[in-house]
């Protein structure tokens, strides 16, 4: 049966990564938009 | 029962037709051109970068399953079962990765994978595939339909039907004006908010119920073992009572059919290699999928620990009324666990944030699993055999006219099935039964220069027959049945098709595939070489 510590840290794994995984998509977003920019204005 | 529902009938249309018009805007001011050809409105113009495809790759994969099903997971097995959930549902991406990057290399052509079918082994393998690719989008589809519908009923009350109506209404509409573009464009969008959304959730479940108070939940579920699904005989709540075990038996079940039902669903599934020919590169493609996966697990992972071992945790009863304020949420089924909890525990502000989150991804992958059913359609079926000789021009109303009819027939279906009580959660393990014989095959195609096109051919059929047969032999049983279908349907079909191509190898060079496809200039298709006729 899992302990009660292994649970919380569980649940602090599952919060932490959403959080990490959203900031990543939206640089990754980002990105994408300034490089679309930058070929825009080297045309 | 008497059903009560926290909402008024008008919110759900309300959220549905301001996320449409939203997406209809936007495509149509930024992206029109993108559907001025049918090679662009099929393609996406293939100049897609690594943000918009890893995003588009994570909302697509995001659908009304992934909340509703993960979470009915952690309300059913335990802490466990979102990691099973999220485990098999992710193993297909960084598969995808190389397979994609693969195929984008070989024929950069490419406008559906049974087309890529096509020109690597013959006909009848084209044929097949294309018909595996048409039956799996439109039934993930339904599923998305009938989830998004189920939450919607949940939360407001609204007829099941008219919220299938709007849905469908919804997707077919920014498609139709710029293909697979606008699509991923929407996706884009999609995930941002669902993004937000979700991490409100889960962190406002964190606060308000604590992981603490949720153990002690588990526990006492493990000690006293409640009635929380009175529907239920002993065994089917069985596994409930084991929620702190990591090895809960049942979970390892659903584990097995959620890794070989999900590949099928990604890897034979064109809305995926529709992102795969989108991208503006090979390596955009490696690295999207890879990154996705990433982004994309702890999606439901997060949610499903929230809102599903959160329910269990707090013994939220099936068929129960649970009040906040004024308003009620009726818990009608276990796949509502998810709407059901957050209501409970966040009032209306975490209801928004569900309902937003689940909306945006029943029409975000809705609308590319329609337009991945009328591409093949029209790509492969019109242009590869009805009318070869097809102009850009044909082929691109044929598309919009195909994505309303589409939508026509996947409302009939959802209301059908819904009206004789063929449950989501049953249509899910289903799934791979039905088309998971063909991901070896394709593996096998894409990577295996001397496989053997008749070995693929009836590895396919045979795999799936036997799943299914052994299914019906078992009276559909949706426990182990299922299970073990899933199992003799991948493996039959590497049983057959392996030894065949040892023994009876057929080498193929795969440079001779860089100028193929079907082409969209008006002229007869004519098989390139290195394709075999049969």
């Amino acid at each position: 049966m899992l302990s009660e510590t292994g649970f919380i840290i569980n649940h602090w794994i599952t919060v932490i990564w959403l959080i990490a995984a959203a900031a990543y998509s939206f640089y990754a977003i980002y990105k994408d938009i300034a490089d679309a920019r930058k070929a825009k204005k080297a045309k | 029962m008497e059903h009560t529902a926290p909402l008024p009938q008008w919110t759900m249309f309300a959220i549905l037709a301001a996320q449409g018009g939203f997406y209809i805007l936007a495509v149509w001011l930024i992206g029109r051109k993108r559907g001025a050809t049918a090679d662009s409105y099929l393609t996406g113009g293939r100049d897609i970068g690594h943000g918009m495809i890893n995003a588009s790759i994570v909302a697509t994969w995001i659908w009304a399953a992934t909340l509703m099903i993960s979470s009915w997971t952690g309300y059913q097995y335990g802490y466990i079962g979102p990691w099973w959930y999220a485990f098999g549902a992710v193993i297909p991406l960084p598969i995808m990765a190389y397979l994609g990057r693969q195929i984008k290399n070989v024929m950069p052509n490419v406008r559906s994978y049974p087309e890529f079918m096509r020109f690597r082994l013959d006909r009848k393998n084209h044929l097949l595939h294309s018909t595996i690719a048409v039956i799996v989008s439109f039934w993930v589809t339904l599923m998305i339909v009938t989830g998004g519908a189920v939450m919607g009923v949940a939360f407001t009350g609204a007829p099941f039907w008219a919220i299938a109506v709007t849905m469908v209404l919804i997707f077919v509409s920014y498609s139709s004006i710029a293909g697979l573009w606008a699509n991923i464009f929407a996706d884009t969008i999609m995930t941002v908010i669902m993004y937000v959304c979700l991490i409100i959730v889960a962190v406002g479940i964190f606060v308000s119920v604590g992981p603490m108070a949720m153990y002690e939940g588990l526990v006492n579920v493990v000690e006293n073992k409640p009635n929380l699904q009175p529907a239920l005989d002993e065994a089917g709540r069985a596994s409930q009572y084991d929620s702190l075990n990591w090895l809960n038996t049942a979970g390892l079940g659903f584990l097995i059919v959620n890794v070989i039902g999900n590949l099928g669903a990604v890897l034979c599934n064109q809305t995926y290699w529709g992102r795969v020919i989108a991208s503006n590169n090979p390596e955009t493609v490696f690295k999207s999928f890879f990154t996705a996966a990433f982004c994309w697990w702890p999606i439901p992972l997060a949610t499903a620990t929230a809102l599903g071992v959160g329910a269990l945790a707090m013994g939220l009863t099936v068929g129960e009324t649970y009040t906040v304020g004024d308003a009620s949420i009726t818990f009608s089924e276990a796949a509502a666990v998810g709407p059901t909890m957050v209501f409970v525990t966040l009032g209306y502000a975490g209801l928004a944030c569900f309902v937003i989150a689940v909306g945006g991804a029943t029409v975000s992958t809705g609308a590319g699993e329609i337009l991945a059913v009328v591409t093949v359609f029209v790509n492969d079926f019109v242009k590869g055999y009805l009318k070869p000789d097809a102009t850009d021009k044909q082929i691109l109303l044929l598309s919009r006219i195909s994505l309303f009819v589409c939508a026509g027939l996947v409302v009939a279906v959802v209301i059908y099935w819904r009206a004789i009580g063929f449950g989501f959660a049953g249509m899910y393990k289903a799934m791979g039964i039905a088309f998971s014989s063909a991901v070896i095959p394709l593996i096998m195609a894409a990577f295996w220069r001397k496989t053997n096109r008749d070995a693929v051919f009836w590895g396919t059929i045979v795999g799936s027959a036997c799943g299914i047969g052994y299914w019906m032999s078992t009276d559909m049983d949706l426990l182990w049945g299922v299970v073990y279908s899933n199992v003799i349907v991948m493996g039959v079909s590497a049983v057959i098709a392996i030894p065949w191509t040892l023994i009876k190898p057929q080498p193929f060079d795969f440079k001779e595939m860089k100028e193929s496809g079907f082409k969209l200039d008006g002229a007869e298709v004519v098989a390139v070489a290195g394709a075999a006729d049969d």
